[in-house]
């Protein structure tokens, strides 16, 4: 890791670890706004250190299937 | 949330390996679907997400800055207020690379600024409703009904309830007859599980009436 972050790049990074976390979850995790870990978020990218994956959108007009997926996996959590 | 709606789904992932701890979005995750839960005050919305979640649920506070700008006061922003609030989030991988966020929030009159983007993109609601008070459901079910979010009702039971019949509880929360409505202990996991599936087969009975809806 860079020596030069500032701390809050440093928690964003070792919250991430290497693996991928949604804005809204990193923003509640580091206990910033969301606003602020955008910007943390960009400054990160800006220095190749954090990718931001295309956004996989929210499902709100769902395909015909992906309601029936949701429902059996719901059941599933059950078993 | 109250971020923009396109990049607040947007995933960031440091590079490097993968990281191990169950926080993070499995790699299998293809799909993200949102369902909102939300009622009154004490209703049992945290206790609910934190029954079904796979991660420790998160909480955030967002502050809400409202600038009232009127026509008559040249100022503009001298009345800006700032009220905070609270959002849970739980998270449900489900089979299929879909993951289930659950978004926990207060549906109160006055955040309703914050409504809009809370809910934008969510499948459907589920209402948490105290009986023991069910007057404090109105607003939220108004809120949510002014949104268009199709929604279902969760009973939350407590020790000291009284039993009412649910046609006595459907006449005083005005549900329409095919808005279900299902007992729920917000503790039991199984039990918030089937509230949430409750939701999701009003939705997948919606959709089979609507077929323009998509
Ligand atoms: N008996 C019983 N108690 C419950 C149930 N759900 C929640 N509780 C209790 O009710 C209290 C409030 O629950 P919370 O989950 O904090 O409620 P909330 O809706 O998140 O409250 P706010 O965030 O303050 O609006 C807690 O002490 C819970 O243990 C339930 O289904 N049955
Ligand atoms: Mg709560």
């Amino acid at each position: 890791m860079p020596t030069d972050l500032a701390a809050a790049q440093r928690s964003l990074l070792e919250i991430l670890d290497g693996g991928s976390l949604t804005v809204v979850e990193t923003a509640a995790l580091l206990e910033l706004p969301v606003s602020a870990v955008r910007v943390l978020a960009a400054q990160l990218i800006d220095r190749g250190l954090v990718s931001a994956r295309g956004p996989i959108p929210y499902a709100a007009k769902p395909r015909p299937d992906l309601l029936e997926r949701v429902a059996d996996g719901l059941r599933a959590l059950k078993l | 949330m109250v971020s923009a709606p396109s990049s607040s789904s947007a995933p960031a992932s440091a590079s490097g390996s993968q990281g191990s701890h169950g926080l993070h979005l499995p790699d299998s995750a293809r799909e993200l679907v949102k369902i909102l839960v939300t009622g009154p005050f004490g209703v049992g919305k945290t206790t609910l997400i934190d029954s079904v979640s796979e991660i420790r649920p998160l909480h955030t506070e967002e502050q809400l800055t409202e600038a009232s700008v009127s026509v008559d006061n040249l100022a503009g922003v001298r009345d800006k207020t700032t009220t905070t609030v609270a959002i849970d989030f739980g998270r449900i991988s489900l089979n299929g690379g879909i993951v289930l966020y659950l978004f926990g929030t207060p549906g109160q009159e006055r955040f309703r600024a914050l409504w809009g983007d809370i809910s934008y993109g969510a499948l459907g609601a589920l209402v948490l409703v105290d009986t023991r008070r069910i007057d404090d459901s109105f607003e939220v079910l108004g809120l949510v009904e002014e949104s268009g979010l199709p929604y279902a009702v969760a009973l939350n039971t407590f020790p000291d309830s009284q039993q009412y019949t649910d046609e006595q509880l459907r006449t005083s929360l005005d549900l329409e007859p095919d808005t279900p409505m299902v007992t729920c202990d917000a503790r039991d996991p199984h039990a918030s599980v089937d509230a949430l599936l409750a939701l999701v087969q009003h939705l997948i009975a919606r959709d089979g009436q609507s077929p323009e809806s998509n």
